[in-house]
């Protein structure tokens, strides 16, 4: 869907993206991590062209993007913007009818689709579809722009630490309803976090970016068990990426079956991560928990060792 | 806890304290200057100074009586902090206090003129403006402060449309200033046209340069120092310099090319006025632009470009809305000091108001400087007021 190919991008002199190659597949989410000025937003920006490359080129659906009209590919891809931007002078309500307004949607379409989006995000449109940005707090404000990059059911959605405002439980509410429509509608997402547990929740793939640099890519579980480099191992938590790799491996992965099935307990899901069974396992006080529907139907067991095996 | 408001009096302008202290300070100013000075002076003919006539004398005590009723209401309003509408009483009373002063001098006018015959003169005295001045004041303080639309607009357009009544009525006619009116008002009218036409030339020339200027420094950041530097050197030429210096090079411009004489530039009258008008409102305009340009939110902008609007609904959709009460403000202050600047035309021979300032000059008849003057002050004054109304209209409501 998004291709990458050897793609750079210099401000005056510094490398703010240096020859990354990167593939997002269609209907997958991506994650692109790392630290502060890794260039990350600067990659998103290159991709619906609020920047242009210096070298390399992106290729969306198949496309250069440069042979593409600017105007015609923003409105094809939804962007949250890292410091949310909302038309500060319109209310929520027409904040998120921007693009569809753009588009030319009747208005009884692009009020039912406000509603809608403002459901999804978890702001009851009677309360909130009429007030005006500085009315809302911060979190409030991000989840309006997260509504109105969704709003014209965009091909592909850049988002740029689309949550970073919102607290923990309200967030994995979020996330939850991300993945629902990504289900649904088989968006592509490009996301940048600075939040591993969110990357590791929503993300099929991550990309680790470092000084403009790919560092690496692969699945959550590929990148936290086998870091490529000391960089990556320093950003999934450094001496604590053993904790991290816990939440990225599944109950599944690990459990093996017992004949007799021989723990007590309530048994626990295959699709549980590990980290959820090593807090069931603290908590209980027991180093083996029983297993619920293994890939072949039987049951199975998990026992402390599992986890820490590599 | 609160005292009792009885036991222990506010103390007088203390910030937060409840009691206006303000419109107390401007009805004692306007008290001690009716005291002091005469209402109307009575001059035996136009060009003689005369001997001023208290408001005691000018009004008699029924005129006078009542003038000190409405400072005595105006100041038991404004110690009445609790009172609802009390801005709007205020002002209401102030544009009567204004009202009241100007019939006043004119039954003054009238009486005195019948009592001495037709060349007496009998103009508007210290007192007078003093007590006009100070129902302006109050007027614009009510306006400033208050919160609601409807309630700022209330009095003032009372006040304007008891003015304008006034004036209708004939009531002024053997004022001095009316007089001088009288005999002129066809030249009065071209002129007030004239001035009007050269004031909206120039803001035109200002608004259309002075904008593109303001965008290209808001476009290219690094460009802006220079510009404004050269802009700041136009506007420190003195201004009646300026009138004089655009003279030379205008006509030298009509010499090399006649035709443009056809099209009636010429080297004197309103080209180089209109001109030097749009110089002067140049700089203003441009960093106006700049200034409101650069205050909206980079992050609005770069949302604006990413969800696909094209180069002109940004603009439209978010740099002039967002920028809007800047430009607004902009747009006030360069038209009232382009209307007070248009004056000075008159001296290069292009006309306007200042004709009537420079002729009454040139014959020390003062109340004809007071026309040209007095026009000028009002117009500028009502632009500023009719813009204000318009930026209010353009901006949400107080938030709740
Ligand atoms: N418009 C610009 N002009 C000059 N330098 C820029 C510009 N945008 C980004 N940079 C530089 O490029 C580098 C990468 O910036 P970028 O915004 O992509 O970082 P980031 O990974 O998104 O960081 P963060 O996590 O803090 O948002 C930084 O060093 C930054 O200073
Ligand atoms: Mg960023």
């Amino acid at each position: 869907m998004i291709r990458f190919e050897g793609v750079s991008k210099s401000f005056g002199g510094a490398k703010a993206v240096d020859d990354v190659t990167l593939s997002v597949a269609r209907g997958t989410i991506c994650a692109l991590v790392g630290t502060s000025g890794s260039g990350k937003s600067t990659l998103l920006r290159l991709v619906n062209r609020l920047l242009e490359v210096d070298a390399g080129s992106i290729r969306f659906d198949g496309e250069d993007v440069t042979r593409l009209a600017p105007v015609e590919l923003r409105r094809r891809v939804g962007y949250v913007i890292q410091s949310v931007g909302l038309f500060p002078h319109w209310t929520v309500e027409r904040n998120i009818a921007t693009v569809p307004r753009l588009l030319g949607w009747s208005s009884a379409r692009i009020g039912e689709r406000v509603a809608e989006l403002l459901d999804l995000v978890g702001l009851p449109p009677g309360l909130h579809a009429r007030r005006y940005p500085d009315e809302l707090s911060g979190g409030q404000q991000q989840r309006v722009g997260v509504a109105r990059a969704l709003a014209a059911e965009p091909e592909l959605l850049l988002m740029d630490e689309p949550f970073g405002a919102v607290d923990p439980p309200t967030r994995r509410g979020l996330q939850d309803s991300l993945i629902a429509i990504q289900r649904r509608t088989g968006t592509t997402i490009l996301l940048v976090t600075h939040d591993v547990e969110e990357a590791i929740r929503l993300c099929g793939t991550l990309a680790v970016l470092h000084h403009g640099r790919l560092l690496q890519t692969g699945t959550p579980a590929s990148v936290l068990t086998h870091p490529a480099s000391d960089e990556v191992a320093r950003f999934f938590g450094g001496p604590l990426l053993g904790l991290n790799r816990l939440k990225a491996l599944r109950v599944g992965d690990r459990a093996h079956v017992a004949d007799p099935p021989a723990a007590e307990g309530e048994p626990i899901d295959t699709d549980a991560t590990l980290e959820t069974a090593l807090a069931r396992m603290v908590a209980e006080g027991r180093s083996r928990l029983p297993v619920r529907h293994l890939a072949d139907g039987r049951s199975g067991v998990l026992d402390l060792a599992d986890l820490v095996r590599p | 806890m609160r005292s009792p408001a009885g036991r222990q009096p506010a103390p007088f302008l203390r910030a937060g304290s409840g009691l206006d202290g303000l419109p107390l300070l401007i009805c004692a100013i306007a008290l001690a200057a009716l005291l002091l000075g005469g209402f109307v002076v009575v001059a035996p003919n136009r060009l003689q100074s005369g001997t001023p006539l208290s408001l005691w004398q000018a009004a008699g005590p029924g005129g006078a009586g009542a003038l000190l009723a409405l400072l005595v209401v105006i100041a038991t309003l404004a110690a009445r902090p609790a009172l609802r509408f009390r801005r709007v009483l205020i002002g209401l009373a102030a544009g009567g206090l204004m009202v009241m002063s100007l019939a006043l001098a004119g039954s003054a006018a009238s009486e005195q003129g019948l009592a001495a015959g037709r060349l007496t003169r009998v103009s508007l005295g210290a007192g007078f403006w003093t007590l006009f001045m100070a129902g302006l004041l109050l007027l614009a303080d009510g306006a400033e402060r208050e919160p609601s639309r409807a309630n700022k607009a209330l009095p003032l357009l009372a006040t304007l449309l008891g003015l304008a009544a006034l004036l209708a009525s004939g009531h002024l006619s053997q004022l001095s200033l009316a007089r001088e009116y009288a005999v002129r008002h066809q030249a009065y009218l071209d002129e007030l046209v004239r001035h009007l036409q050269l004031t909206g030339a120039g803001l035109a020339l200002a608004l259309v340069a002075g904008g593109a200027i303001g965008l290209l420094a808001y476009r290219r950041p690094q460009r802006a120092g220079p510009v404004f530097a050269v802009l700041n050197i136009v506007q420190t030429i003195p201004s009646l310099a300026l009138f004089a210096l655009l003279i030379g090079p205008l006509t030298m411009l009509t010499a090399l090319l006649p035709a443009l004489r056809q099209l009636g530039i010429a080297g004197i009258g309103p080209a180089p006025a209109i001109l030097a008008l749009g110089l002067y409102g140049l700089l203003p305009v441009a960093r106006g632009v700049h200034a409101g340009l650069s205050a909206v939110p980079g992050a609005a902008v770069e949302a604006a470009r990413g969800m696909g609007m094209t180069e002109g609904q940004i603009v439209r959709h978010t740099l002039v809305p967002l920028a809007l009460p800047t430009l607004l403000q902009t747009l006030r202050l360069t038209l009232v000091q382009l209307i007070g600047l248009a004056v000075l035309a008159a001296l290069i021979g292009a006309g306007g108001l200042g004709t009537f300032i420079f002729q009454g000059l040139g014959q020390t008849a003062a109340d004809l400087v007071l026309l040209g003057a007095l026009s000028a002050i009002a117009l500028a004054l009502l632009a500023d007021t009719a813009l204000r109304g318009l930026a209010l209209l353009f901006t949400r409501g107080p938030a709740r």
